[in-house]
């Protein structure tokens, strides 16, 4: 398409900025596990473009059941903007929510208990997503400014993108990891997208980190 | 002249060091804690509020002196963090203002974060509001237990987790037997009051897990989760023993007995719906009032005899 006129990267910088993420998203597991005594394990992660249009489909491969996992949706600010996604699969947020609650509690109403349970998720989401944008932004020398985290399900994630202004033919580029708690069975994924606009900062981190 | 802007909002700013020491307190802050910005600055915040030396706030602290998170404390998750008495009448509904909260970074030049501020918002009205509502839409206005489309709502949901977890519960429904002849007798305030007894004497015999409901007119449903119908029978003949010994004043003098037919059915592979279970219920109920009233059925006829 219009390939030629936006910036794009080469094979060799898309290696390293994956090289670039396994080394930013390490040392934030690092310190969550240092500092916030978070204990969880990365899969190595991959860097790759697609254009808009393709863009659920993309991410939706991955998880099994889409439709109803549960997504923590983070905007940020800064250099340049993006949007950060924690995908978590269906029913884990009762898991999650034992990171805050005493066990000895009893809820029986459904509804409290799923407002529990979104709270739980953001506010781990907030925690995971903030640890991990910190650190690219640190190799920047940047600073970002974030909206509340929303939860969703895969559902109305999908609805939202396809009623949003985005152009479908944009190219977005998507870094993305699996991950697993290690003291508990909680395992999700964590993309973070940006637009066109992120590649040239994206470069200078690159150039910063291999200078 | 910022100072008297963050003197002027009505929100609650603290700002913190790294040390958790208190090195902003501004004017909402000193008339919600009656303690004066002199008297705190320069103190641990944990010294005045110990509560806050807790893992979470902890946590949350250190996202944002390492990460430069924003955190985003949210009143549903914890309802406060500083436990100001809630304002005016509220009084009487909240132990402490309900608040919505946010720690966010503060960076020096070179890009370092050695504060935090903290940003109290009350919004104990809305979470007045929004329990008011909720309220609403769940109770039956007259006896104050649960109303129908609370019932229908929870009735799909236990049904969900039978099939998914094979947790068996049993549904009982209810009904005041003649009672249009004492609503024909008495009148329609004195057919009230004993809606209303029955209400209050089913309520107070079910455990926290059960579900009381009105479900229409005279008739009311319970569900009891994690028992099968032989518990629910004998819980059934409890409440119909106990509605039969009540007797309600009739204007000072008479004394008035109601008693109550109930039908039971339980879960079972063939349910696939509520709907069905209610009806097994409901035909149940009228195997009772067939049989004479003031007395228990349950749908399967084995367990009957």
């Amino acid at each position: 398409m219009k390939k030629n006129q936006r910036e794009q990267f080469t094979e060799l910088e898309l290696d390293a900025l994956q090289e670039t993420m396994n080394i930013s998203f390490g040392s934030a597991v690092a310190d969550l596990a240092e500092i916030m005594d978070i204990f969880i394990n990365l899969n190595v992660p991959d860097i790759k473009t697609v254009k808009v249009s393709e863009l659920i489909n993309s991410i939706g491969k991955q998880i099994s059941d889409f439709e109803n996992c549960s997504i923590v949706e983070q905007k940020y600010y800064g250099d340049f903007s993006g949007i950060a996604c924690l995908i978590f699969p269906y029913g884990m947020e009762k898991e999650l929510l034992s990171y805050f609650q005493q066990p000895e509690i009893i809820i029986f109403e459904s509804d409290e208990l799923r407002v529990l349970e979104k709270e739980a998720l953001m506010e781990i989401g907030n925690i995971l997503i903030g640890a991990c944008i910190g650190k690219i932004f640190e190799l920047i020398n940047s600073h970002i400014t974030y909206l509340p985290p929303l939860t969703m399900i895969g559902e109305n994630f999908q609805s939202s993108f396809e009623n949003s202004s985005l152009n479908k033919d944009e190219i977005v580029i998507i870094m993305e990891t699996g991950f697993s708690f290690e003291d508990r069975k909680i395992e999700g994924y964590l993309f973070l997208l940006n637009g066109q606009d992120s590649v040239p900062h994206l470069k200078k981190a690159l150039n910063k980190f291999q200078g | 002249m910022f100072n008297q802007v963050i003197d002027a909002l009505n929100v609650g700013i603290v700002i913190i060091d790294s040390k958790y020491s208190i090195v902003e307190w501004n004017r909402w802050m000193e008339i919600q804690s009656n303690i004066k910005k002199k008297a705190i600055l320069g103190s641990i915040i944990f010294n005045h509020y110990p509560h806050l030396s807790s893992p979470s706030f902890l946590r949350s602290c250190k996202s944002v002196l390492n990460f430069g998170n924003y955190v985003f404390y949210s009143q549903k998750l914890h309802n406060y963090l500083f436990p100001f008495p809630a304002m005016g009448f509220h009084n009487n509904f909240f132990d402490f203002m309900q608040q919505s909260c946010t720690l966010t970074p503060i960076r020096e030049d070179n890009g370092e974060i050695n504060h935090i501020v903290i940003t109290i918002q009350d919004v104990t009205e809305s979470v007045y509001l929004e329990r008011s509502l909720k309220i609403m839409t769940q109770q039956d206005s007259l006896t104050g237990i649960h109303n129908r489309r609370y019932l229908d709502k929870r009735l799909e949901e236990e049904m969900t987790h039978y099939k998914r977890k094979n947790r068996v519960f049993s549904i009982l429904m209810i009904d005041i037997d003649n009672f249009k002849h004492v609503n024909d007798t008495y009148g329609h305030q004195f057919g009230d009051i004993i809606l209303k007894e029955i209400a209050s004497v089913s309520s107070s015999i079910i455990r926290g897990s059960d579900i009381l409901a009105r479900y229409g007119g005279e008739e009311f449903c319970i569900i009891l989760p994690d028992t099968d119908k032989k518990g629910a029978y004998s819980f059934a003949e409890r409440l119909r023993v106990l509605v039969e010994e009540q007797k309600q004043l009739y204007e000072k003098k008479e004394n008035v007995t109601v008693t109550i037919s109930i039908g039971i059915a339980e879960t079972t592979k063939s349910i696939e719906s509520p709907g069905e279970l209610l009806s097994q219920a409901d035909t149940a109920l009228y195997t009772s009032k067939a049989n004479g009233k003031n007395r228990v059925s349950v749908y399967d006829t084995d367990y009957q005899k």
